[in-house]
């Protein structure tokens, strides 16, 4: 192999590992700029993941794979958000709860539903066709998660609706005033998000890995939420988060099996590499960026 | 006595909650092994025999459910106080990690007196417990990083690494899918003969009690629940925040490293660190739920550590009729998520009232 095949065969493994990464964020800098927080991107991608295989072995059609993926998102969006708003629930206490629920369905839903313990592999067929470039074979999902996280930037920072969203998020008291539905807009930004997330959770299924586990997402909801912080919680600057972890991920996924590289680092440690390096950015980034003022507080009128 | 009476009239709505939190729970755990289509009777059945059974005529199934329960009342009491200091401390299950690591690490140093090395053993155990939580404690005074995604972080750092150390360098080399164990005299003596119940349910008991004290009758216990509920005002009452974060963060460390003494030194038959931390995973995310069900409350919690242990003691029922037993975190999810709704009790009374008066 020349070093040139290396490194674009790290950079393609990079784009791959990205995907769920960038969804997740953009998704969640949506529902964050809205002044509400979801720590349960993990549990989400679990139940995407979970939901897409389901339906997509029940079909054979992978785009409704990744409808389902969407569609379980977006319930859990909407419990969320309502919880979030009209209930004025605490956000983090409910979307613990979602990682726990979403490790239960998926723990439990690979037996029940088809009688395997732990893994449930589909066969190539019904993965997701890719498409071929230079050799190399993409997943479509790279440009769609590219172009979603290029719209999003365009809708939150050039539309009207966007301004009223971050409005939301710094001063929902001003934003009330002006006639803005403070609930119904957080309700939406919270739905976008979890949608978003609930597609990643799909790709990690039906596109990526070709199949379901209980240990799917390892930790990729999480990196997502440190990549939101790390993103100044803009969806442009978010593409270069999701494509540095994503480097970390596939760097480990790339390197961890040469036996030349094990002779120095054992695998198991390796695999601690994307962990360790998220801790150092987002401690290195924290003081300078400034997450929305009202995050975290659910609005209500005086 | 008096104490539980009063927590019932002071708390008997954050009470009301749990308990309804707890229905909601049961009827979305029992709806999802109806909908997978196993039989719902059968299934409680086998989670009522495995957890309470009939204690007058065979006290084991309680006492599997009481062994759950110890260790869960400090991982959750250690969520509490750092929850009561206004942190979401999701690292309570890496700080176990290490404290098993620590314990594997100083039962190897055979050699020293048996009492000497006892003591050496429990130290490890609060020290790595303690250094590993120390970490988020750190970053959150220093650099204002955000407590929840570092204790993440630092539960899959600790679980590959402890993983690793302890099945590379210290396996049992009789069987490799154990740690080498905890020597005999080391080991907290059972309770109940013939059960896995030791003295762990005595020392958790004993340890929220001593947390209970110090929150609730010291100087320095009442600045940390004040910093917690209202930083603002601390800080103009002359109490440091920073001071709550830290200390916070170091008690639970020293919780969460006796609740791995308790897993491996209390607990037979092993007495070892089974293979994947089979025997270590999960205490700590159950704490949250614990400390959620226990609203926080020092004496909450040993109730709440009751019913999610019995929930563990359950899922063996369930998983000897074929019921996988991650089940039971839908249980507990629901159960987390209707607890995240505040006066859920008062909210349902509305809404009756709303139907009943038109």
């Amino acid at each position: 192999m020349t070093p040139i095949e290396m490194i674009v065969g790290l950079f393609v493994t990079t784009l791959i590992s990205m995907v769920p990464l960038l969804l997740a964020s953009v998704g969640e800098v949506v529902t964050e700029r809205s002044g509400v927080v979801n720590i349960g991107l993990e549990g989400i991608l679990l139940l995407g993941a979970f939901l897409a295989v389901m339906v997509d072995e029940a079909t054979h059609q992978p785009v409704l794979g990744f409808l389902a993926g969407a569609g379980i998102g977006s319930v859990i969006g909407l419990v969320h958000g309502v919880i979030s708003t009209k209930l004025k629930g605490n956000q983090i206490v409910n979307t613990i709860g979602v990682n726990m629920f979403a490790l239960g369905v998926v723990g439990f839903g690979i037996y029940a539903v088809w009688g395997v313990w732990g893994a449930k592999t589909i066969p190539y067929d019904l993965k997701l066709p890719h498409i071929t470039i230079a050799g190399y074979s993409l997943s479509p999902m790279i440009f769609v998660a590219l172009g979603i996280a290029i719209f999003t930037w365009w809708w939150l920072f050039r539309t009207p609706f966007g301004r009223t969203l971050r409005a939301v998020g710094e001063n929902p008291d001003a934003a009330d005033v002006v006639g803005v539905n403070v609930d119904l807009v957080r309700i939406i930004a919270t739905i976008y998000g979890a949608t978003l997330a609930g597609i990643g959770g799909a790709y990690l299924s039906i596109d990526w890995f070709g199949g379901v586990t209980r240990e799917i997402a390892s930790g990729r909801g999480w990196l997502a939420l440190a990549n939101v912080a790390f993103s100044n919680w803009n969806p442009l600057m978010a593409i270069v988060g999701s494509m540095l972890f994503g480097f970390f991920d596939a760097l480990v996924l790339w390197i961890g099996p040469m036996p030349e590289v094990n002779a120095i680092i054992p695998q198991e440690l390796l695999r601690t590499v994307p962990y360790i390096a998220t801790i150092i950015v987002i401690s290195g980034v924290i003081k300078r960026v400034r997450p929305p003022k009202a995050l975290g507080i659910p609005y209500s009128r005086e | 006595m008096s104490v539980i009476i009063r927590l019932l009239k002071d708390k008997y709505k954050s009470i009301i909650n749990s308990i309804i939190a707890l229905a909601i729970g049961f009827i979305g755990g029992i709806f999802a092994i109806y909908v997978a289509g196993f039989d719902v009777g059968e299934a409680m059945g086998m989670f009522w025999a495995h957890s309470i059974g009939n204690p007058f005529v065979d006290i084991y199934p309680l006492t599997v459910t009481l062994t759950y329960s110890a260790p869960l009342m400090l991982t959750g009491l250690a969520f509490a106080l750092c929850a009561r200091a206004g942190l979401f401390n999701i690292g309570v299950e890496g700080q176990l990690y290490m404290g098993a690591l620590g314990i594997v690490l100083a039962s190897s140093m055979l050699g020293l007196p048996t009492g000497l090395h006892s003591l050496v053993i429990l130290g490890g155990a609060v020290l790595f417990a303690l250094a590993w939580s120390s970490i988020p404690a750190i970053l959150k005074v220093w650099r204002g990083t955000n407590e929840v995604v570092v204790t993440i972080m630092l539960n899959y750092i600790a679980l590959w690494t402890a993983d690793y150390i302890i099945f590379k360098f210290y396996a049992d080399p009789s069987d490799a899918t154990k740690s080498i164990p905890i020597p005999a005299y080391a080991r907290l003596p059972l309770l109940v003969e013939g059960t896995s119940l030791s003295w762990n349910i005595v020392l958790s008991i004993g340890v929220v009690l001593l947390v209970y004290f110090f929150l609730w009758y010291t100087k320095f216990g009442y600045e940390m629940r004040v910093a917690g509920t209202n930083p603002t005002a601390a800080r103009y009452a002359g109490i440091n925040p920073r001071r709550a974060v830290i200390s916070s963060f170091l008690i639970g460390g020293v919780l969460a490293g006796l609740a791995a003494y308790e897993k491996i030194a209390g607990i037979p038959p092993s007495y070892s660190v089974m293979s994947s931390m089979a025997n270590v995973v999960g205490a700590g995310l159950d704490g949250i739920a614990v400390a959620l069900v226990g609203a926080n409350h020092p004496i909450g919690i040993i109730f709440a550590s009751f019913l999610i242990g019995m929930l563990s003691a359950g899922a063996k029922g369930f998983n000897l009729i074929g019921i996988p037993k991650e089940v039971v975190y839908i249980f507990q999810g629901v159960i987390v998520m209707s607890l995240a709704v505040p006066n859920i009790y008062t909210l349902i009374k509305r809404k009756i009232k709303g139907v009943g008066g038109g």
